[in-house]
């Protein structure tokens, strides 16, 4: 089993080091390298990577604008490459995202590789992207969540207001918004769609299941530290330990 | 007095130009006041021989005559100063106008005199003609000779003025220059992103890593030096543009050029320090976005100026608003100060793409 790897920095020397690290294992292989955004874009899309080396300045643009155009497809893991950012730095920590500060030598890679390795292992990485689609929240300067959101029915069209909005849910290639009882079906991923609403408000809290923080009444703790989730509606919903990771730190310290 | 020393000056000091809306104002009130205070001790010299008003009209009509002159004699010396050569002919102009003013002044005085003494019912007797005129002549030559005095002082504080001023901004241009240029080459980004070229390099060429940390090592020195001269030898702000460029070009390998080139024979001619590097930051930033493309730096020589020229292919001024940054005026503010009137900075597009930037200054 070898994964696949695009590598993404506008500083050829830059990529010239990860590729030749990168070489000497034996369980990665380079798929791309890019140096711009719109490059890098590409990349990603034609190649669907197991894991993105992605440098956070490319040029007057940003690595961020590539992970924002690829909400629709599945991410790969994102290690990030920065020569200096004080800002993403603290992003990357708050979500515990990898990232690599350059100038690195073999020690800090091999580091980042077994916990990339780790996280490869795993089946499910909708976590992960959970933490990157918070860090993008957080990024300065970047488009605001919406406040309604345009729904296509069987038969109609309309706007749903996002403060109605109880919880989403994936069903197959759909889908199913919960608002004030009832349920819509959208045609769409449900990281796509999430990717409209504002992280501090909706919890992913299951690769399938996404819900507004304050519809849910109840956590009850089950074994091996995962929890069960009931909701106002009565639903339950479980929690797994790496979902639980990424509560609200308020929320968090009380369980 | 050049106009942009009295712009410098009013724009130094706003308080100035409030001084310089009122000087009519208090040009005609100290007119007035000498009036005032010559036709009081003339009365008190005089004691009770005259009716009290006459000294004040005698010495106010003379005054004021003088001080409507003063302005024209201003002009008149600015045309012809007296520091101005030939002296012997400076001297004859300005005898020939003292005359001329004494006639005016009298002439005008006495006129004045008559209407003053008509209005209060009397009549004027100025005397026997030539015997006054005489009195009156050297009087004026002595007053004429003051008014020159002053208007050369004046000028000479001001020029004295101006040049400190002149002085005092360059410094602060160069010295913000300078913070921009330390800024720069120990931004973080550059810096780390550099240090992260040579840990690759070192891999593939141990003579060329090698090449790189001491021209590192240059850009960091030349950043932590601390004198203060305005100008360098131009192989000294040429030395550290290639320390620059080939660092640049280590990074972007493959993706950015870079050529400088000079005339021979000119690297000891004495330059303002750091004019090139906001233009070639702004190149980069701004034209050559992706971090692809070439810049090309000439200096040439052409009789008394000293041209340099950056071009590059990137976006242009066209397709990107021509931001003309912090960097970029301050170039511009320093050029004017040091080269009032006698330099050139023109922002061109090359054609078919690209930009070019133009900056030329006397040696």
């Amino acid at each position: 089993m070898s994964y696949s790897v695009v590598v993404i920095d506008d500083e050829p020397p830059a990529r010239a080091k990860l590729l030749r690290f990168i070489a000497d294992l034996p369980d990665f292989h380079v798929v791309a390298e890019a140096g711009t955004v719109e490059e890098g874009i590409d990349a990603v899309r034609t190649r669907h990577p197991d894991v993105l080396f992605l440098d956070i300045q490319l040029g007057s643009h940003s690595g961020f604008d590539i992970l924002e155009a690829l909400t629709d497809i599945p991410a790969p893991l994102v290690v990030f490459t920065t020569a200096y950012s004080e800002y993403a730095v603290k992003a990357f920590e708050l979500q515990a995202l990898d990232y690599l500060l350059k100038p690195f030598d073999r020690d800090r890679f091999t580091r980042s590789i077994e916990r990339t390795r780790q996280a490869l292992k795993e089946p499910d990485h909708s976590d992960v992207e959970e933490r990157v689609r918070r860090l993008l929240a957080q990024i300065p300067g970047r488009p605001a969540t919406a406040q309604q959101i345009l729904i296509k029915d069987t038969d109609r069209a309309f706007f749903l207001m996002v403060d109605d909005i109880q919880r989403v849910s994936a069903a197959g290639n759909y889908v199913e918004v919960h608002a004030r009882g009832k349920v819509h079906l959208v045609r769409d991923t449900l990281t796509t769609f999430i990717a409209q609403l504002d992280p501090s408000e909706f919890l992913r809290v299951h690769r399938s299941h996404v819900v507004r923080i304050n519809f849910i009444t109840e956590m009850r703790p089950l074994f091996h530290g995962d929890y069960e989730l009931v909701l106002r509606d009565g639903q339950i919903l479980s929690l797994s330990r790496r979902y639980k990771a990424l509560l609200p730190l308020a929320i968090r310290e009380r369980l | 007095m050049t106009t942009d020393a009295q712009t410098a000056a009013s724009a130094a000091f706003p308080t100035e130009r409030r001084w310089q809306r009122y000087r009519w104002t208090l040009f005609v009130a100290s007119g007035v006041l000498l009036g005032i205070y010559q036709g009081l001790n003339h009365a008190i010299a005089t004691s009770n021989k005259y009716p009290k008003w006459q000294p004040f009209v005698w010495e106010m009509s003379s005054v004021f005559v003088i001080f409507a002159l003063i302005p024209l004699v201003t002009r008149f010396e600015d045309r012809f100063r007296i520091d101005s050569r030939p002296r012997s002919k400076t001297i004859l102009i300005h005898i020939a106008a003292a005359v001329a003013f004494s006639a005016i002044h009298t002439s005008s005085m006495v006129m004045l005199r008559k209407l003053a003494y008509r209005v209060m019912g009397d009549s004027y007797d100025f005397g026997d003609i030539p015997t006054q005129w005489f009195y009156e002549l050297q009087k004026d030559l002595i007053t004429y000779l003051v008014i020159l005095v002053v208007l050369f002082a004046i000028r000479g504080f001001r020029i004295r003025r101006a040049g400190e001023l002149r002085a005092q901004e360059l410094a602060a241009q160069l010295s913000e220059a300078r913070l921009r240029h330390l800024t720069a080459q120990i931004e973080p980004h550059f810096l780390f992103n550099s240090l992260n070229a040579i840990s690759n390099r070192m891999h593939e060429d141990i003579d060329a890593a090698d090449r790189m940390i001491s021209q590192l090592g240059d850009l960091l020195r030349a950043a932590y030096e601390s004198d203060d001269h305005v100008r360098v030898p131009l192989s000294r702000e040429l030395g550290w543009l290639r320390g620059y460029t080939a660092m640049m070009g280590e990074r972007f390998r493959g993706q950015l050029a870079f050529e400088i080139e000079a005339d021979p024979g000119i690297e000891g001619l004495q330059v303002p320090r750091l004019l090139l590097q906001p233009i070639l930051e702004n190149a980069l930033k701004h034209g050559l976005v992706d971090g692809r493309g070439w810049l090309r730096v000439e200096v040439r020589r052409e009789g008394q100026n000293l041209r340099y020229i950056v071009s590059d292919d990137g976006v242009g001024f066209s397709d990107a608003p021509l931001v003309r940054g912090t960097g970029i005026s301050n170039i511009a503010r320093r050029l004017e100060l040091l080269f009032p009137g006698k330099h050139e900075l023109i922002f061109s597009s090359r054609q078919p793409r690209g930009a070019v930037v133009t900056l030329s200054f006397p040696v």
